[in-house]
């Protein structure tokens, strides 16, 4: 155990060294690729903090990655207008800090009500949550702090700061953070707690867990991870509108990653994130009007294969090499 | 601009609205307490049965005929689209443990749900569409009500009349009504519930066809990217009024109706498609298992 947990923590190493380099080296398009993937990626594993290993399936998820980017472009924008220029790298921390803060707080709100339901009834009340952000965000009541329609964008004298070299690193930075959760609550006793509530909520209630507290917790830990994958994108885009963060073509990606690479695994949504963003960026170059018909395929497809993902499915063979018929679960 | 008699238009055009919703609901609501799927791409059903109608009236450009015309060809055609849905999709996967059937059943109808929107997108266009039937207005007094309105008002009751009398007489009805309720001493009773269940979709599809129908048929626009909220909206109505209940949609969606409408003239039109989810969020928030518990 001890020898295959220093072996799994050499080879992250070096995966994280490789990639540094590449961000020194590489061409910009590789570089804005790769920061969409480890985008994509975050935001895979933080909702399969809460649908994958609670089984909570969290349609909204998005919501808080687009209130990370508007939070993060608000923040900054009201510091460096107090700071200025010199303290631009404290600023961006600071932004970054105090918009996920503000997420986890509305996470935590709104678990609240959402908690209350389960199934179909939380994924689809979480799916109108988006449209109702989306309506508040861009009223003209809310437009003088949220741009309204247009969006929102960082000052001029901001955006020059941002580069795709260094968004890469903040990108990466926060990828390796939201592994790192993701490591640590499959590895720790939260998780026999988080399956006991995914199994039975009820049983789990009779031994003494309180469901709704862990529920929320994992809401509130996602959540927090979403924004922070927001705040890169906003750093890394200086622009961003409603239609652009809280549109419902982007809600499902999270999810169709997740799935497609395998849901409670690490290493299953950062594959899926892999093929998907090589997949998406050929789609939406070569066939636009096409990608939602294809999405949709991908999410039959996703279903009727039981969601075991791809890591399922190398699992599954290696398992029949090895000849041991165990009763194993699904996932 | 809020006299009276504009209160009472905008209460009919909102009872009006409440009681679309409500047809729309009651498929919606129909389909889960028996085949214990909620059809997200319910919504996009509506709006594939609008939309063609919209188309039908084109072609022929004449409004009441392709108005006649639409149920007779989407009826059938829609029973046929649910009992597909169904049966070639969702039945496959009921096999599974309740957390993975929820999760197959959700990514199956949403993908549903894109693939019409995509394919409604793409032959007929982004930009909303809305027919004008060409009826004279009803005057009652000083208020005067688009004649549709009466229209579609008959239709809602006598649909819900309809349904209760199936529900009521008919022994496939009978069925429904025992597996909503208990569904594992139905199947001991011999009832062939994967059947029953099949049907429910066939029929939950014929009240889209119907509410997607007379919602064109009023005039209010439709794109092809209005069916996830008008999913939601149905499942606010059903969170209102309660599930498998007949009174209960009918209520929620006049509920619905009535609060968008009122909203969107007194307040703002902005703000109307808000109200269905901070409606939904707010029940769910003051009967804390919901109002329909498991």
């Amino acid at each position: 155990m001890r020898k295959d947990l220093l072996r799994t923590t050499t080879v992250w190493i070096v995966i994280l060294v490789l990639a540094s380099l590449v961000g020194m080296f590489a061409a910009p398009y590789y570089i804005s690729l790769l920061i969409f993937l480890f985008i994509y990626a975050t935001l895979a594993l933080s909702y399969d903090i809460l649908g994958g290993l609670l089984g909570y399936m969290n349609l909204g998820h998005i919501i808080f990655y687009g209130l990370g980017a508007y939070l993060f472009a608000i923040i900054i924008n009201n510091l460096f207008m107090i700071w200025g220029s010199q303290l631009i790298l404290l600023s961006v921390f600071v932004a970054t800090l105090s918009s996920v803060a503000a997420a986890s707080g509305i996470a935590a709100l709104l678990s609240y009500p959402l908690f209350r339901i389960k199934g179909f009834y939380f994924a689809v009340a979480t799916l109108g949550l988006i449209t109702l952000v989306n309506i508040i965000t861009s009223s003209p009541e809310m437009s003088p702090i949220t741009g309204g329609f247009s969006g929102i964008s960082l000052v001029s004298d901001l955006a020059r700061e941002s580069n795709p070299r260094n968004s890469y690193f903040m990108a990466m930075t926060i990828l390796a953070l939201t592994s790192l959760i993701h490591v640590l609550i499959r590895r720790g006793t939260i998780r026999n707690i988080f399956s006991c509530i995914k199994e039975d909520e009820q049983a789990s209630e009779c031994t003494g867990i309180n469901p709704f507290r862990y529920k929320q917790i994992a809401f509130i830990i996602s959540a927090a991870l979403a924004s922070l994958a927001g705040t890169a994108y906003m750093w890394f885009q200086t622009y961003t509108n409603p239609r652009l963060v809280f549109a419902l073509e982007i809600a499902f990606l999270p999810i169709i990653i997740a799935l497609l690479g395998g849901s409670g695994t690490l290493v299953g949504p950062l594959i899926g994130s892999i093929i998907f963003t090589l997949v998406y960026q050929l789609l939406l170059v070569n066939l636009p009007s096409l990608t939602k018909l294809i999405m949709g395929s991908v999410l039959i497809a996703v279903g009727i294969g039981a969601s075991s993902g791809i890591v399922g499915l190398v699992r599954g063979l290696s398992r029949l090499r090895r000849k041991t018929y165990e009763a194993s679960p699904p996932y | 601009m809020a006299t009276p008699i504009f209160f009472i238009e905008s209460l009919v055009d909102g009872i009006v609205l409440g009681g679309i919703y409500a047809v729309i609901a009651l498929g919606l609501s129909m389909m889960y307490g028996i085949a214990g799927v909620l059809n997200i791409a319910h919504g996009d059903l509506v709006m594939l049965a609008g939309l063609l109608t919209f188309g039908l009236i084109t072609f022929f450009d004449q409004p009441v005929i392709g108005f006649v015309l639409a149920p007779v060809i989407l009826l059938p055609l829609f029973f046929l689209i649910g009992l597909g849905i169904f049966s070639g999709l969702l039945k496959p996967i009921s096999k599974r443990s309740p957390q993975y059937q929820i999760l197959s059943s959700i990514l199956l109808t949403l993908g549903i749900s894109f693939i019409l929107q995509d394919l409604v997108a793409t032959f007929l266009g982004t930009l909303p569409r809305s027919i004008y039937m060409g009826f004279q207005p009803l005057r009652i007094g000083e208020a005067s009500i688009p004649f549709f309105r009466v229209i579609t008002f008959g239709i809602v009751l006598l649909m819900i009349i309809v349904f209760w009398i199936f529900l009521r007489q008919t022994f496939l009805g009978k069925a429904m009504r025992a597996v909503t309720y208990n569904r594992e001493s139905s199947s001991f009773l011999g009832i062939p519930i994967d059947r029953v269940a099949a049907m429910s979709f066939g029929l939950g599809a014929i009240l889209a066809a119907i509410g997607g129908v007379i919602y064109m048929g009023n005039g209010f626009p439709m794109t092809p990217f209005i069916g996830l909220s008008l999913t939601v909206k149905a499942l606010t109505v059903i969170v209102v009024g309660g599930a498998g209940k007949l009174a209960g949609a009918l209520v929620g969606g006049m509920v619905l109706g009535i609060a968008e409408t009122l909203t969107g003239v007194f307040v703002s039109f902005y703000w109307s498609p808000a109200l269905a989810i901070i409606l939904l969020l707010v029940i769910l928030m003051i009967k804390p298992t919901g109002i329909i518990g498991d």
